[in-house]
């Protein structure tokens, strides 16, 4: 007795709740939440009353933990109470809308006719409540409670309101369900109700009525299925996530069983989180004896959710200031291109690139004109430097990606391919690698090895980022905003550093020009790097492990989500940095056009410049492009420039002091021969031509030495000695 | 043993349980692999072995439940658990009101015989005495020989079982007829995976323990005991459920991971094994010379693949894979027409090796084999496919007869994933919606004509002696009258066990090896870090093969010959 006490006082609970629940909309308006729901129900224009448990956690966080515990009951307590109040929200007669409100309404009209003035109405509980009841009961689990996976929801579960996370493997379509059977007997015309509980039920044959059972005129009854009610239903059945099985497990599946509101939200293959009780099957008649052992578990789903839709906001936990901070300590762009595939040893600029590639630069629209923000990049190099590593493990890291190689991959496979539906016969659309790519990466490896007419649908790629389709009277246009990150292998199997680009991977320019950057990777002997290698090998081999580096690899999940955030920030650039860069690129044309460089030099690489140096930006997490960033852009540029250029060739004829002096000289020349120039400019500008710092340092003392320069005291200001005698 | 329940165990627990560890009593317990006619054994106990196929979902039952006699009116309370149906009298009903059920889960596996599992393995039984036997010849070698029991007529079974073997080889073309070998039903021939329509083959285990059930994974293999329980027995199960339940079920009382009787046995010969290492060695060297036709280096090559195994796993990183492709198998062998070398080669390999699948590729073969596991979501199940084995199990990649044809999607996805296999040791399992990576542990050795189709981590050409072209048959001979017990047990034990020798690389081979890498890559500026890799592998299974534990300078310099005579080869052609 107590307990229904204590019932009898939750409801109470529940009517203060619902009645005086506000939420804040804007400062100073408030709303009664529930309230105004119920109003809406009580007109009949809304059907489901989601109960948000951190509503009530606010309200009375005892009662949220009996919800949580025993949520199968409190959905009856709060449908009874809900019933109740509904009458208070109502403000003008509902029209009918369907055959159960007419019905409904007629047996109402009549009872009332029958009920003599003065009579006490004993009518009533004739009903069963569902009948009449149009909305439903859903909780929604609180924010903090995280999702459980589908392998730990274990039998301390059952009757608890628990939130899950799968893959959707099968779902049935969408059937009524008998939830209230009426019946009519044939000769009393006396109407019955059944209500069904669970998955089967037994029609009753036999008019329980008073006048049959006193006649003995054994009166059947008939199902009427205009008078009973019926719900959606729908089965699911879904799959553990990949991240959520251990390793050398089968997956486990779960089923739901979704009812009225909570039907057709999903399709075969979406990511869903459903939140849900967790009960055994209860089965009724022969069956429950012969199976009295065993029982079949589902999910009664409350809330059914696809999280391909809000992805980046409920899956992603945001991360802590802690994390932000292990990421965005000292040297966080080496640390973060160092934690790219850490097993491979060196190429950091290849790294570096990466990692911009990965964050990729801003989309710009401007005047109907879509510039991408998509950085390209291909791989170049020997076989057996490890492109195809680099490249599965970017496929592994980016979020959203495609990994297919050239060979392996049609025309139709990487964009789309028009399907007849088996079942349907309709003709459908079905993506390709670079649809379904969208919006992130697709690495391509083996880009050589692709036939010509294949690579020709990725030129509408690399700078519309759409991909067109005319076929079979589907015309259309799809997105295929994705970044590609392409490998290819040197046409005569090693890079011949006498040939141009083009002749040694046989790609035709136009396609090159649409990589930000192209890279060639060698493999080059040198004695220390050889010998810091093999210790590399070795320790691993004796000592079972990784050896131990000199910084730890960020993990792959807190790079993910750092490069999530890095995402979303849009930097600009500031017009004083516009004049900076055009002068660059200006240079840069010009260099091409002195030196008869083997690359293509082109507008497209003014835009590659942009966009890396916004990655850049989007990577320290600011708003606005600094020039350092512009800087390091053109540096990366730069190098991938002399990794195409002085391969093999033994160290050039050249010495490097020689090379840096010429630097110094055309830069002399650019500024105008009054002879003095600003030491940080000049270390920026030879920094950009791809020198080092400590190298640029050592020529300038050598060439000090020998009376050809001269720096001032502070060496700010360095001056060349012999300008006058300059031919 | 005979008479017990599910109630007697229930009561007794701990005494049963307790009993169950003796490996005697063990033993006498019948083992369901060689039952063919189930009814007798219905609800008694039973051992089982196998490997885990498929993992399904838990299922719930009620531990405990109360009877009421109707007649009496006595309540009762009885056990849900090793059972499948309620032993209820006339009179007696179920209380279904009472509050105090207890749910509980149970662990659903589904359970196959080994695939890949060689025939011999069937014949070898608990004998303590396999050192015994030995010593009749070796006494000397043997002070430690812990003789407990002699059991004559074991040894000369499989004694026999040889000699009948021996008697088939000495005609070829009888030999080539599949399955005539070995005298057992399962020829080495047929592969060995169980078909899923025969139900007496695999099991439906019924795990009641939580923590054991969730350090099982699938393609483990176990040895369980338990009580059997038929089908015949439970009504009212879902259809689709039926037929793929048509199986027995085993409640399962004791779970041993990986156990079998022949690594039990290995436990007690390590020792022998770790110490002869050398000479058995030899002799193995000299028996794969023979059948490969007098290439010593590919004996080296063969014998290091054969033990080989990975010690390490790290992101793409697998060490210690080692797949073999020894390519230019000459087209014909021998002066008789219709002696297949390469079938006898497995076959021979088959006789040593515990677990190993032979795969003759061909177009038709790779375009209509299921070889990657897939979910059927219909079903709700794991269909198996020939890949899915449990690790150390061998494959036998049989190119010789591949023609050039067109592969069809299935055709692709198989190659696919064998040379994910080769590649980085998994297997990407298909579940419809997403793949999931599985660990494997197979050592890949692919024969072919030229290069082969598929990727490996040393490709050999090999180099026959010509003398033994022309008598491939009498070489095949020598090896196999060779094979004799003692000496094939102990070859069979030092195969599957040398490399679990713990091993070592000390820091002065750390400088040596060093050094020559710099070295290397100054002469050859083609070395790369993968033929870095490789040495080391090869020279860890070259020091494991003699029983070293720690490199030595012998092996690592053997090593660098082998690899720059293997090279030598291929750059000749």
């Amino acid at each position: 007795m107590a307990k229904s006490n204590n019932y009898d006082a939750e409801k109470e609970k529940f009517i203060e709740f619902f009645q005086t629940f506000t939420t804040k909309i804007e400062t100073g308006i408030e709303s009664y939440k529930y309230a105004e729901q119920l109003t809406r129900i009580a007109h009949r224009e809304q059907v489901e009353l989601c109960i948000e448990l951190e509503d009530l956690e606010t309200f009375d966080s005892d009662l949220t933990e009996s919800v949580l515990n025993n949520t199968k009951r409190y959905v009856t307590m709060v449908s009874d109470v809900v019933h109740k109040l509904l009458p208070q929200y109502k403000q003008r007669e509902v029209q009918p809308i369907d055959n159960l409100d007419v019905y409904i309404e007629q047996r109402l009209l009549l009872a009332e006719r029958n009920n003599q003035p003065g009579e006490p109405s004993d009518q009533k509980p004739k009903y069963p409540p569902e009948l009449v009841r149009r909305f439903e009961i859903y909780f929604a689990d609180l924010k903090s409670q995280k999702a459980v996976p589908i392998r730990n929801v274990k039998a301390a579960h059952i009757g608890k309101l628990v939130t899950v996370r799968g893959v959707v493997m099968r779902c049935t379509e969408v059937k009524p369900m008998i939830t209230i059977a009426t019946y009519c007997c044939s000769v009393c015309g006396s109407e019955t109700y059944q209500p069904v509980t669970s998955f089967s039920f037994k029609p009753i044959v036999m008019c329980p009525s008073q006048d049959c059972q006193q006649n003995k005129s054994g009166g059947r009854l008939i199902l009427q299925t205009r008078g009973s009610k019926f719900v959606k239903f729908q089965e699911l059945k879904i799959q553990e996530l990949t991240d959520q099985v251990p390793v050398g497990n089968i997956p486990r599946s779960l089923t739901i069983l979704c009812r009225g509101e909570t039907t057709r939200h999903v399709l075969p293959g979406d990511h869903v989180s459903a939140t849900g009780i967790f009960l055994p099957y209860l089965r009724s008649g022969f069956r429950q004896i012969a199976q009295g052992l065993l029982s079949e578990t589902f999910l009664e789903a409350h809330r059914v959710e696809t999280l391909n839709k809000s992805d980046e906001t409920s899956l992603t936990n945001e991360l802590t200031e802690e994390e932000i901070e292990q990421v965005a300590g000292a040297n966080f762009y080496s640390r973060l291109a160092a934690s790219i595939a850490p097993e491979i040893y060196g190429h950091d600029d290849v790294k570096k690139a990466l990692l911009l590639l990965l964050v990729g630069g801003v989309d710009t629209n401007p005047q109907g004109m879509k510039i991408r923000g998509a950085i390209n990049i291909c791989l170049m190099g020997d076989p057996g430097v490890a492109k195809s590593q680099l490249l599965s493990f970017i496929e592994r890291l980016a979020s959203r990606s495609q990994y297919t190689t050239g060979r392996g991959s049609s025309g139709v496979g990487l964009t789309a391919a028009v399907m007849k539906d088996p079942l349907t016969n309709e003709i459908i659309l079905e993506g390709g690698a670079l649809v379904l790519a969208d919006q992130g990466i697709c690495c391509i490896d083996e880009f050589d090895k692709m036939s010509d007419y294949d690579r020709t649908a990725i030129h509408e790629v690399m700078e519309q980022q759409t991909i067109s389709i005319a076929k079979a009277g589907i015309m259309t246009r799809l997105n295929a905003r994705v970044s590609i990150l392409a490998a290819a292998n040197p046409m005569y199997g090693r890079y011949d550093p006498k040939k141009s680009i083009e002749q040694n991977i046989q790609l035709p320019p136009a396609l090159l020009s649409r990589f930000d950057l192209l890279w060639l990777i060698q493999d080059k002997p040198d004695k220390d790097n050889d010998l810091k290698l093999a210790q590399h090998i070795t320790y691993v081999h004796q000592h079972s492990k990784q050896p131990p580096m000199d910084f730890t690899p960020l993990d792959m999940s807190l790079m993910r989500r750092y490069i999530k955030l890095c995402k979303q920030k849009v930097p600009v650039i500031p017009q004083e940095l516009t004049e900076y860069i055009v002068k660059c690129y200006v240079e840069l044309r010009i260099d091409a056009r002195i030196n008869k460089d083997s690359s293509f030099t082109s507008a497209r690489n003014l835009l590659a410049i942009l966009r890396l140096s916004t990655a850049l930006t989007k990577l320290r997490l600011q708003d606005v492009v600094d020039k350092s960033d512009v800087v390091e852009a053109l540096r990366l540029l730069e190098m991938s420039k002399i990794s195409l250029k002085h391969t093999n060739a033994a160290p050039s004829a050249v010495p490097m002091t020689s090379r840096i002096y010429n630097v110094l000289r055309d830069y002399l020349k650019m500024a105008g021969s009054d002879a003095e120039l600003r030491m940080p400019d000049v270390m920026e500008y030879c920094i950009n031509k791809g020198y080092s710092r400590d190298d640029v340092n050592s020529t300038i003392e050598t060439y000090e030495q020998l009376n050809v320069i001269q720096l001032n005291q502070a060496r700010t200001i360095l001056t060349f000695c012999q300008t006058g005698t300059e031919q | 043993m005979e008479s017990w329940t599910v109630r007697y165990f229930e009561e007794n627990k701990d005494y049963c349980l307790e009993k169950l560890k003796d490996r005697k009593f063990w033993e006498q317990v019948p083992l369901l692999n060689h039952i063919t006619e189930c009814e007798p054994y219905n609800n008694k106990l039973i051992r089982f072995k196998g490997m885990i196929q498929d993992i399904l979902n838990p299922i719930y039952y009620i531990e405990q439940f109360h009877v009421v006699n109707t007649k009496t009116s006595v309540t009762s309370v009885r056990s849900g658990k090793y059972r499948d149906r309620i032993d209820l009298s006339d009179d007696e009903k179920i209380l279904q009101d009472t509050n105090d059920k207890i749910y509980q889960e149970k662990y659903i596996m589904r359970c196959v015989q080994v695939p890949g599992l060689n025939s011999w393995t069937k014949e070898f039984k608990f004998i303590d005495d396999l050192s015994d036997v030995s010593s009749r010849e070796e006494k000397r070698k043997l002070e430690e020989s812990s003789v407990t029991e002699t059991n004559d007529d074991q040894s000369m079974e499989i004694e026999t079982d040889e000699r009948s073997k021996k008697s088939s080889q000495n005609n070829p073309a009888e030999a080539n007829l599949a399955g005539n070998s070995a005298g057992s039903s399962s020829s080495v021939f047929s592969v060995p995976i169980v078909e899923e329509k025969k139900g007496e083959q695999s099991v439906i285990l019924n795990l009641y323990d939580d923590e054991k059930s969730n350090s099982l994974h699938a393609n483990e293999v176990i040895e369980v005991a338990g009580f059997l329980s038929l089908k015949s027995d439970i009504e009212g199960m879902d259809e689709d459920e039926c037929s793929y339940f048509n199986s027995p079920i085993i409640h399962v009382i004791h779970v041993e991971s990986g156990s079998s009787t022949f690594r039990h046995m290995l436990d007690l010969h390590k020792e022998y094994i770790f110490q002869n290492a050398c000479s058995l060695r030899d002799e193995l060297w000299i028996m794969l010379t023979d059948i490969l036709l007098g290439d010593t280096l590919a004996a080296d090559y063969l014998i290091c693949h054969l033990i080989s195994s990975v010690y390490l796993r790290q992101n793409h990183l697998a060490l210690g894979k080692f797949s073999l492709n020894i390519s230019d198998i000459p087209k014909t062998i021998g002066q008789c027409q219709n002696f297949e070398y390469v079938p006898a080669l497995y076959r021979f390999l088959s006789h040593l090796l515990e677990k190993s699948v032979y795969l003759p590729i061909t177009i038709d073969y790779l375009n209509n084999t299921t070889m990657i596991p897939k979910k059927n979501t219909e079903e709700n199940r794991l269909v198996t496919g020939l890949l899915q084995v449990s690790s150390k199990t061998h494959f036998v990649i049989d190119e010789t007869k591949l023609e050039p044809g067109t592969l069809g999607e299935k055709g692709v996805r198989n190659v696919e994933a064998l040379r994910d296999i080769i590649d980085s040791q998994r297997i990407q399992y298909d579940f419809e919606y997403y793949q999931l990576p599985f660990v494997t542990d197979c050592p890949v050795l692919s024969l072919s004509s030229s290069k082969s189709l598929l990727p490996s981590d040393f490709h050999l050409i090999l180099d026959p002696d010509p003398s033994c072209v022309g008598s491939a048959v009498n070489c095949f001979e020598r090896a196999w009258k060779k094979m004799q017990d003692p000496l094939l047990s102990r070859l069979r034990f030092y195969l599957s066990h040398i490399s679990t020798l713990n091993y070592e690389l000390t820091d002065e081979m750390q400088k040596v090896i060093e050094k020559d890498f710099v070295q290397m890559r100054q002469d050859d500026q083609k070395t790369s870090s993968d033929d870095l890799h490789r040495l080391l592998v090869l020279s860890r299974f070259i020091s494991l093969s003699r029983g070293h534990k720690s490199l030595q300078n012998d092996a690592w310099e053997y090593a660098c010959r082998m690899e720059d005579q293997r090279k030598c080869r291929k750059s000749s052609l």
